[in-house]
């Protein structure tokens, strides 16, 4: 293993600073380990190799002059392939747009040029990331595993050291269940934090993009990077970027955090995953963070309401392919499009009143206790394997995706920020996730949780190695 | 509720969509999950909670 593609994303921002190691450098490195691993856990949807050499030469020629853009100046970066990457495919893991070739970089990937990153490739997501089929992606830490999803490659990518960060997008967890199944740190932005534009869209009012990367600090650095409001996304929110990261030495004690149990904690929810997440709570209760038990009866409403929408304006945004192209889709995506078509209007309607209901129930219970944030298990149950969710599928109620996504979908109707950071692992040694939901654009705060934990536990500095275990 | 093969072709003919034979099975489970949901949410007591989505006069 080279030691360079164990860094963190900050300590080879620190070590470009120090010029100790060139960007070339960590490109080459992160690309030998690509050559290495691909075969077996299939993160990339299409490597830049071209342009991100001709970015790591530009970044080092800046460096060399102290022309610094920041802290992910020189860093290879990978960008889920559902954004828009200008003059290189974009093809949302799809037959659909299978040659589609962007004129214009998305909002985010404008951003993390703008900062200086190299773009090293397009990780793999689910079909339109919609999670209904099984990408050829396998999980870092065991290859007969489910890698997550929509941001599959994303979350592997990182894991496994072939990505310092990666960017990913979320509407129902999809970048809270790979971080957590991959064991890295994943955030789901407040909706509006960052811009959608230029990312092939599920919904207008739950789709968010957002970082995942090796610690708390990695995601509040590339955060600091690709937030802030967009002209042309009216759904981009100008509210103040802060400095994540410099916010990070603020204390923890005496912020109180809020665990529903009959929510978070359902019947088919594994005893194993809830007993190391309450070993993670302890630890917090350790840091001295106040924990409350709290009730709010209407996050049950949450799931058939995020599902009503998302199905509704997916379809809307696939109108024309569905009607031009449809052999094209994997069938159970096509049929969850179609399904869409055939919705009634009261129900859309009646989706997004709930979507209030719930805010408020929310907002009281933040409110009624002080409530900073949160905290549950990120998926109640053992990573299943690629067979077992092959049995079923997620047309058919299947139990693991449902609960996932049940798990998950709500931070999306209501818009609130939520970070999932590494928490343990099952005897079987798989990673396991704890999130942290947030207010309404405070993310700084959820970053201060996730990192004070990070400073009692070494959950977040594991690494696998199945290209070891290819044989 | 509950919607049958002939109710689900009806739906998808008015919304101008063709439906793959193989796609007919699973769309009407789909389907019927679905209108199961709508009731769930029917069934929500709201009072005067608006649409989450709401619009914005100002001119963009």
């Amino acid at each position: 293993v080279n030691p360079i593609t164990e860094l963190t994303l900050a300590e080879a921002g620190d070590q470009l600073r120090s010029r100790s190691v060139s960007s070339a450098e960590l490109l080459d490195a992160t690309l030998a380990l690509i050559e290495e691993t691909e075969p077996f856990v299939h993160a990339y949807a299409g490597l830049m190799i071209e342009t991100a050499r001709r970015e790591a030469a530009q970044a080092d020629i800046e460096l060399r002059e102290s022309r610094h853009r920041g802290p992910l100046h020189g860093i290879p970066i990978g960008v889920k392939d559902l954004c828009y990457t200008k003059g290189f495919p974009t093809e949302a893991g799809s037959e659909v747009l299978a040659g589609f070739i962007p004129d214009f970089d998305a909002t985010v990937v404008t951003k993390l040029r703008q900062a200086g990153a190299v773009l090293i490739g397009k990780t793999v997501t689910h079909e339109f990331a919609y999670g209904q089929n099984v990408p050829a992606t396998r999980n870092a830490w065991d290859t007969r595993r489910y890698p997550g999803g929509s941001s599959a490659g994303s979350g592997v990518a990182v894991a496994i050291g072939t990505a310092f960060g990666a960017i990913g997008t979320d509407t129902g967890g999809s970048i809270r269940a790979p971080a957590s199944v991959n064991g890295v740190v994943g955030l789901k932005p407040t909706f509006g934090r960052v811009s959608r534009r230029g990312v092939v869209a599920m919904s207008a009012s739950m789709d968010t993009v957002g970082p995942l990367a090796r610690t708390v600090r990695d995601c509040a650095l590339l955060l600091g990077a690709i937030a802030g409001g967009e002209r042309n996304d009216s759904t981009a929110s100008f509210e103040p970027v802060l400095d994540y990261a410099q916010g990070l030495i603020h204390p923890v004690e005496e912020i109180t955090v809020g665990i529903e149990r009959r929510f978070f904690f359902p019947p088919e929810s594994d005893p194993e995953i809830n007993a190391t997440f309450d070993q993670a709570v302890d630890v917090l209760d350790g840091l001295g963070v106040n924990v409350v038990e709290v009730e709010i009866p209407e996050l049950e409403y949450a799931t058939p309401a995020g599902v009503a929408v998302v199905v509704a304006d997916t379809s809307d945004w696939h109108r024309k392919f569905l009607r031009e192209r449809a052999a094209k889709y994997v069938r159970d995506t096509r049929i969850m499009l179609e399904l869409g078509e055939l919705m009634l209007a009261p129900t859309y309607i009646r989706a997004q009143k709930v979507r209030r209901h719930v805010q408020q129930a929310v907002r009281r219970a933040f409110d009624e206790h002080g409530l900073a944030a949160l905290v549950a298990p990120t998926i109640p149950i053992p990573t299943p394997t690629i067979d077992e969710l092959l049995a079923d599928t997620a047309v058919r109620g299947d139990i693991a995706l449902s609960l996932l996504l049940r798990q998950n979908i709500f931070a999306n109707v209501i818009g609130l920020p939520s970070l999932s950071v590494p928490c343990g692992f099952t005897e079987d040694g798989m990673p396991i996730g704890m999130q942290l939901v947030g207010r309404p654009f405070d993310e700084a705060t959820l970053f201060r949780l996730g990192h004070a934990y990070e400073t009692q536990t070494d959950w977040h500095t594991r690494r696998p190695t199945p290209h070891l275990a290819r044989t | 509720v509950s919607a049958d093969e002939q109710t689900m072709r009806a739906l998808a003919d008015v919304a101008g969509i063709a439906v793959p034979t193989e796609d007919i099975d699973p769309l009407l489970a789909a389907l019927r999950n679905n209108l199961e949901a709508a009731q769930t949410l029917a069934a929500i007591p709201l009072a005067d909670d608006e649409p989450i989505v709401a619009f914005d006069p100002r001119w963009p």
